[in-house]
């Protein structure tokens, strides 16, 4: 065996140890959606007694009033709008940022970049009482405005420097043939984006996904629920008894939906990181 | 250029530093101001509701936490009341413990709050403390109390002369027995032990079986249940008076935290840092479950939890005390209850559900001891009589009933647990002896209750 092969050997077996430390969580959890109570913290086995669906099928009905399928449904509800939202909104300002002089602009670049440096947690009392003012508890608004007034400084950043790396040229062409500044952007940017635009929504749509801090601020009714707040709705640590197999099947149903956006749009992601560093 | 941009520079943090500071200064004023539109609101839609004709439509918020069975049972529960009262509907509100609290803060200062919620007894002096946000119920007539028991009703629903909480739970602290290895281990469930007997059995367990420990506690338990009930044994009254005056001496907290000390020299517990895993979680300790650790200590309320995570009976037993103690110690009070939020537009209709909750038989056989172990003693009994409530549930209330005391919620102030909590880790990792332990506590609960004293 020559020295290539033995190294690439040894490569191999130090990815798939740390391959498998970071799916192992998972594994697990997948598992656990078929142990009672008593055997997930009892013992340390890692395949469950038996497989029953039971975790499955008890944890969809949820508590009783909603099932899973309204969560499901509220959660696209609240998610797919704002991940729109944040594409339509964002790009159009970073086009601003990255093509044109306009006074100020250096002054605005650094607020919008020093709201990226604000922690959200500052925030969260001034944006209760203002979208408690407009009536807005209790409703998506509070996700779905500010994402369309491209209040994500860092997807803006972002689709600035990718922009930065489309030749302008492109774009003078696109004066010479009569295009007006939008319908460039529309055209001529917005297609060229596209590696850019699939980190948005990959970024976004897991945030949001995952988002349980906004919802429990600003959700009140169940009926209102995503799946991050009812995920939570069962675990009572006071003293009643919480069937974790519910949830954790729940839970391991929940990761569905982000991963497999995340391997359909792979492809696009992955030449979105790398796209701009072979170019020069 | 360089001046000239450095010159920016500051011009710009200026700049965000004052919009940071008008920004949080336009949000308080919004505040004051949405709230007292709220008021004026709620007053006037009070007004219109007394007036009003009863079978108008009504629409009640109501939130609590829980978990599943709670949440069935309430449902269950408002869809039986909203039968029998058309014109009524009720939203839920529910969801787990983790975040209520600080939900139900936000809703009640923003206004927005549900009319009817579930609510602890410790949260009262806090919440109403800080604006009228809880509704007098006594203003209603339709709320019955007279199944309540009278301590409770002080206790714990009365705050400043007003009962702003109709307690739907009561328990005090007891401790939970995993039976089998009570039998394999001798011990007594019958018995109330002194404390030296305790640890002598303690120590006899751990040296026959190193694997097993007599019993567990992480730090809430040892800081919120095992201190306050040592300190109590010897005074016989809860630590801090109404006038936040200290009762015990500290030749008695020595006694106490000395006894905690002996709780681990002896291997009667579970060591400190094992069972920190489980703070909060002591029925996932799977020391516990696998029948290696015989006995924890938890308030009535938490017998579910227990009951579900071990396959052996669980059993109750009192408390160990200090010989010639003046009491259990157990703060036996109102656990759990609901209030009705004071700008609610609909306090009457709500306060009628509120009753019907727990006074109505009906309600009760839907809810049984889905709210805790009920305080309503025409729930008890009812509900015992049909062998809805576990025999073992109610010794456990029984026990820790007997020779209880009530906390003061001086007493129970957060930032005194803190300064308790914070010391007595450090204790029990050995920085600080017992007596210097007790010292410091003392020294740091003068200053906090100087200062409680003043704010007042």
């Amino acid at each position: 065996m020559n020295k290539k092969a033995r190294s690439k050997i040894i490569a191999y077996i130090f990815l798939i140890v740390v391959g498998v430390v970071m799916v192992y969580p998972l594994v697990w959890l997948f598992f656990s959606c078929f142990k009672t109570n008593q055997e997930l913290f009892g013992s340390l086995t890692f395949l469950p007694d038996h497989f029953s669906m039971d975790g499955f099928i008890n944890g969809w009905k949820g508590s009783g009033q909603f099932t899973y399928g309204t969560f499901y449904k509220n959660t696209f509800l609240q998610v797919i709008p704002t991940v729109l939202f944040t594409v339509l909104s964002t790009g159009l300002v970073a086009y601003g940022f990255a093509r044109f002089r306009f006074p100020m602009k250096k002054f605005l670049f650094l607020l919008m970049i020093s709201t990226m440096m604000l922690p959200s947690s500052v925030i969260t009392i001034p944006r209760y009482v203002m979208f408690n003012t407009f009536g807005w508890n209790d409703t998506y608004m509070p996700f779905w405005i500010p994402a369309l007034l491209a209040t994500y400084p860092f997807f803006i950043f972002m689709q600035i420097q990718f922009m930065r790396g489309i030749p302008r040229e492109l774009d003078e062409s696109a004066y010479v043939d009569g295009c007006n500044p939008f319908v460039t952007y529309v055209r001529i940017i917005f297609p060229l984006m596209k590696p850019a635009i699939f980190s948005v929504i990959i970024f976004q749509f897991l945030w949001r996904w995952n988002d349980y801090y906004n919802n429990l601020i600003f959700i009140s009714s169940t009926k209102k629920y995503a799946i991050s707040l009812a995920l939570k709705m069962s675990i009572d640590s006071t003293g009643g008894v919480t069937e974790w197999s519910n949830v954790l099947s729940m839970s391991f149903l929940s990761m569905i939906p982000p991963t497999l956006l995340f391997f359909f749009a792979q492809k696009y992601f992955v030449e979105g990181i790398t796209a701009g560093s072979v170019k020069g | 250029m360089r001046r000239f941009k450095r010159i920016t520079g500051v011009c710009l943090a200026a700049g965000m530093a004052a919009g940071l500071i008008s920004g949080c200064g336009g949000g308080t004023a919004a505040k004051t101001t949405t709230s007292a539109a709220a008021t004026t609101k709620a007053e006037t839609a009070s007004q219109s509701s007394q007036s009003g004709n009863s079978s108008d439509k009504v629409t009640l918020r109501m939130a609590w936490w829980g978990g599943d069975a709670r949440h069935k049972a309430l449902l269950a529960t408002i869809d039986a009341y909203t039968a029998k009262h058309p014109n009524v509907s009720i939203e839920a509100e529910y969801q787990g413990y983790d975040g209520y609290y600080e939900k139900m803060m936000t809703e009640l200062s923003s206004g927005t709050a549900p009319d009817i919620f579930q609510f602890h007894a410790n949260w009262v002096p806090d919440v109403q403390g800080a604006d009228h946000y809880l509704a007098d119920l006594s203003k209603f007539p339709v709320v019955d109390y007279s199944q309540l028991p009278e301590t409770i009703i002080e206790g714990s629903d009365t705050y400043k002369g007003e009962r702003v909480l109709y307690s739907c739970s009561e328990g005090g602290q007891v401790m939970y027995v995993n039976t089998d290895v009570a039998s394999k281990f001798g011990i007594d469930l019958t018995k109330n032990y002194t404390w030296d007997e305790w640890l002598q059995l303690g120590k006899s367990i751990h040296e026959q079986d190193p694997d097993t420990y007599l019993m567990t506690a992480d730090i809430d338990v040892l800081n919120r249940l095992i201190l306050p009930i040592a300190v109590s044994q010897q005074t016989g009254t809860s630590m801090v008076d109404a006038d936040y005056k200290m009762t015990f001496s500290e030749e008695q907290l020595t006694k106490a935290l000395q006894l905690i000390a002996d709780l681990y020299d002896t291997g009667t517990c579970e060591p400190y840092g094992d069972a920190s895993v489980f703070v909060g979680q002591m029925d996932q300790n799977n020391k516990w479950i696998n029948g290696q650790i015989g006995v924890l200590l938890d308030i009535v309320g938490g017998y579910a939890k227990y009951k579900a995570s071990i396959t052996s009976e669980l059993g109750a037993m009192a408390i160990p005390r200090f010989e010639g103690a003046k009491c259990s110690g157990v703060d036996f009070s109102g656990d759990m209850g609901y209030s009705i939020n004071d700008k609610s537009k609909n306090k009457e209709v709500a306060a009628d559900f509120l009753n019907y909750m727990f006074n109505d038989p009906e309600a009760n056989s839907i809810l049984l001891t889905n709210l805790g172990y009920p305080a309503s003693k025409e729930a008890q009994s009812t509900l015992a009589a049909a062998g809805k409530i576990d025999k073992v549930q109610q010794d456990a209330a029984a026990i820790s009933e007997k020779d209880a005391i009530k906390y003061t919620s001086a007493s129970n102030n957060t930032d005194l647990e803190t300064i308790r909590k914070n010391d007595l880790q450090e204790m029990i990792y050995g920085e600080m002896t017992p007596e210097e332990t007790a010292k410091d506590i003392i020294e740091q609960y003068t200053d906090t209750l100087n200062q409680m004293k003043s704010a007042k």
